[in-house]
């Protein structure tokens, strides 16, 4: 982060939609990608789970943020500002009588908020929102859901592709029929929303014409810091610092108050780039950072004075004192197996997630992967937690698995 | 007198041999190469893909490295080495070789072409004379296999020189699997093609950026499929063409499609 922040963030929007070709993952400090490589490294050598190197401020003196301030500080995004910005990037596609391309295709890296935005994107053009078959119906091929969700022939929005298919040898023909319908305009104009794993995994199995692909363009250092600034503004009269915990850096811009310009940490860029520009997966790492001082109540009545400008401090954890979830270097076929196929569905019940591995399986390691906090479970759907996304994927990555390209 | 004076020379030099010194560089280069090639090959098991393949088939030219490196010292400190005495050295040592360890010698040499040339690695799935499975060790006068049923089979280098030798993957992770199936000839082979190809393609083991293949042809009993695949690692080979198998024989059931069965003959 640097001054210069400040002004870059106004020149660029915080929500922009792009084609996918046009997407731009943030780029991290060259420091950070050694020290990466040699954290990835150190990794093979050690038997048992890695050790966290200890903060270098005393942890004992900075507690975790209560849920209701964390809510606060960084609450969930507004999807509706996002749907505003797909709504100027539509806006020639949705004036034309005969649409052409008829559909449009959002792709979204997990935890993008890819799903919100299209729902709150529908609710304000009042146009239908498709719900996925069951997955019964999948594996039947059932093409009777077209009728039921087709109806007066009116636009559409379909927010997850990935609810339509699964990776099953019976779990493609419905999909297959839909892009085939669809991508020839014979059921309307439409906007289908896609995981971006799914979507990897699309291009394998359907062929016909690609249909023109958007993407929200990544949250880079400005993006972020623009993105979390105005949200802590909003909830406080006197200025908030958020500085790190070991430097005292800031890591957001701050009013200047002392004679000596503030510095600034490379934290946010860093997230940006860990995160590959995805905000859920950001935003998630951020909370997990965010720390204060017992006494430090980050309420209006309570106010630390600085030279005479009354403030609130937020400390964050240095990057490289976060507990982030790691992949373990004896993790096995079968856990990544796990992994893949979560990611590759956006997210599965347990009974399908067993039908769709191997048949010689156990599913035993999904509780190892959720005792990594790699993967957790939400309602009945097992997903791959966002702050584990990372280094899932570039386990993946590695390996030889196909991944998304964001 | 002067065979006298000869001898006198040799138990002279002998006698100035430090043994010692001699048997650390023995015991040193020893220590070296198992160290290395421990080392080596636990940290070929914590990594993947293609950095598996180099540490892998580190392991080999280390061991050649320390064994040049090794007899050097043990030359040099036997004998002055001047041209006359390297010569003199190698003639005989040749000599011996060539009379009494010929194979040995043959292998010997063809390991140090293998080196070069790299018909296998370490890593590589291979077939030398009916024997197949995964190169663990590349030894100075063998290659060690180890077979899907965990045997170890030794093969001499010496086979490269007559011999077919069939390298699966080539030092890369690309190994084709092919999982067979002999159906009745009546079928839809358009769909059975199509079906297979899913059967594939939703493989959690599946290579999916390599193709995939369906080779239909015609026996006189049965239609025969060869589904063509690539799986992630090549160590999956195995429960690859399972898996292929077993979900394959289950959509055909499903869709209908009979199995081809010899038929029974009968007397009269």
């Amino acid at each position: 982060m640097n001054p210069n922040s400040t002004v870059e963030t106004q020149k660029t929007p915080s929500w922009q939609y792009v084609s996918v070709a046009s997407y731009q993952p943030p780029s991290a400090p060259v420091t950070y990608s050694a020290r990466e490589r040699y954290t990835s490294f150190r990794r093979l050598f050690q038997r048992s789970k890695p050790e966290q190197d200890g903060p270098l401020i005393s942890t004992d003196k900075l507690l975790s943020l209560p849920l209701c301030q964390l809510d606060r500080l960084a609450p969930a995004p507004v999807w509706q500002r996002c749907a505003e910005a797909l709504d100027s990037e539509l806006k020639d596609w949705l004036q034309q009588e005969d649409p052409t391309p008829p559909v449009i295709v959002m792709v979204g890296p997990p935890h993008s908020g890819n799903i919100e935005t299209l729902e709150a994107w529908a609710e304000i053009h009042a146009w239908r929102t498709l719900k996925g078959p069951t997955p019964e119906q999948i594996l039947a091929g059932d093409t009777s859901w077209f009728a039921a969700q087709i109806g007066d022939g009116s636009p559409w929005v379909l927010p997850a592709l990935e609810n339509l298919y699964l990776r099953h040898v019976e779990g493609l023909k419905l999909l297959r029929h839909f892009l085939d319908l669809a991508c020839a305009g014979q059921i309307g104009q439409g906007i289908i929303g896609c995981d971006s794993w799914a979507w990897a995994f699309i291009s394998h199995l359907w062929h016909g014409r690609t249909p023109t692909t958007l993407t929200l363009q990544a949250f880079d250092e400005p993006r972020l810091a623009a993105h979390f600034q105005p949200q802590i503004s909003e909830c406080n009269s006197s200025p908030l610092l958020f500085r790190l915990s070991d430097t005292g850096h800031y890591v957001l811009p701050a009013p200047e108050i002392g004679e000596k310009p503030n510095e600034y940490s490379k934290f946010l860029q860093i997230l940006a780039a860990h995160s590959r520009g995805i905000l859920g997966v950001a935003q998630a790492i951020w909370r997990t950072s965010m720390q204060a001082e017992p006494d430090e109540k980050l309420s209006e009545e309570d106010e630390n004075t600085n030279n005479n400008i009354p403030h609130h401090t937020v400390w964050i954890i240095p990057w490289n004192q976060l507990k982030l979830p790691v992949v373990p270097a004896k993790i096995g076929h079968g856990e990544a197996f796990i992994l893949h196929a979560l990611l590759l569905h956006n997210g599965l019940p347990y009974d399908l997630l067993k039908l769709l591995l191997p048949t010689s399986q156990g599913m035993e390691n999904i509780y190892w992967l959720e005792e990594e906090g790699l993967v957790t479970q939400n309602d009945t759907v097992w997903k791959v937690t966002a702050q584990g996304y990372p280094a899932a994927r570039q386990f993946l990555q590695s390996n030889g698995y196909l991944v998304d390209q964001f | 007198m002067n065979n006298l004076t000869e001898n006198s020379f040799l138990l002279q030099a002998l006698a100035d041999v430090n043994f010692l010194q001699l048997g650390l560089i023995v015991f040193g280069a020893w220590l070296l190469i198992a160290l290395s090639s421990r080392s080596l090959s636990w940290l070929a098991n914590r990594v993947s893909g293609r950095f598996r393949f180099f540490v892998l088939s580190s392991i080999p030219v280390l061991r050649l490295l320390i064994i040049v490196i090794a007899l050097v010292l043990t030359i040099t400190s036997l004998i002055e080495p001047t041209m006359e005495n390297l010569m003199v050295l190698l003639g005989l040592f040749g000599l011996g070789l060539g009379v009494a360890f010929k194979d040995f010698a043959s292998s010997l040499l063809a390991g140090v072409v293998t080196l070069y040339e790299a018909p296998y690695r370490p890593g590589d799935w291979i077939e030398i004379n009916g024997a197949y499975g995964e190169v663990k060790a590349i030894n100075m006068r063998c290659v060690e296999i180890v077979t899907p049923d965990d045997t170890v089979v030794v093969i001499p280098h010496l086979k490269l020189w007559d011999q077919l030798i069939f390298n699966a993957n080539d030092g890369s992770q690309n190994l084709q699997c092919v999982a067979d199936f002999y159906l009745h000839p009546h079928h839809d082979a358009t769909q059975v093609k199509r079906l297979l190809y899913d059967v594939a393609l939703t493989s959690a083991f599946l290579q999916i950026r390599k193709p995939i293949s369906v080779i239909v042809s015609e026996k006189p009993w049965a239609t025969h499929y060869r589904l063509k695949a690539y799986p992630i690692e090549p160590r999956q080979q195995f429960h690859f063409v399972t898996d292929l198998t077993i979900r394959g024989k289950a959509a055909l059931n499903r869709v209908g499609v009979e199995y081809a069965a010899i038929p029974t003959l009968t007397n009269g």
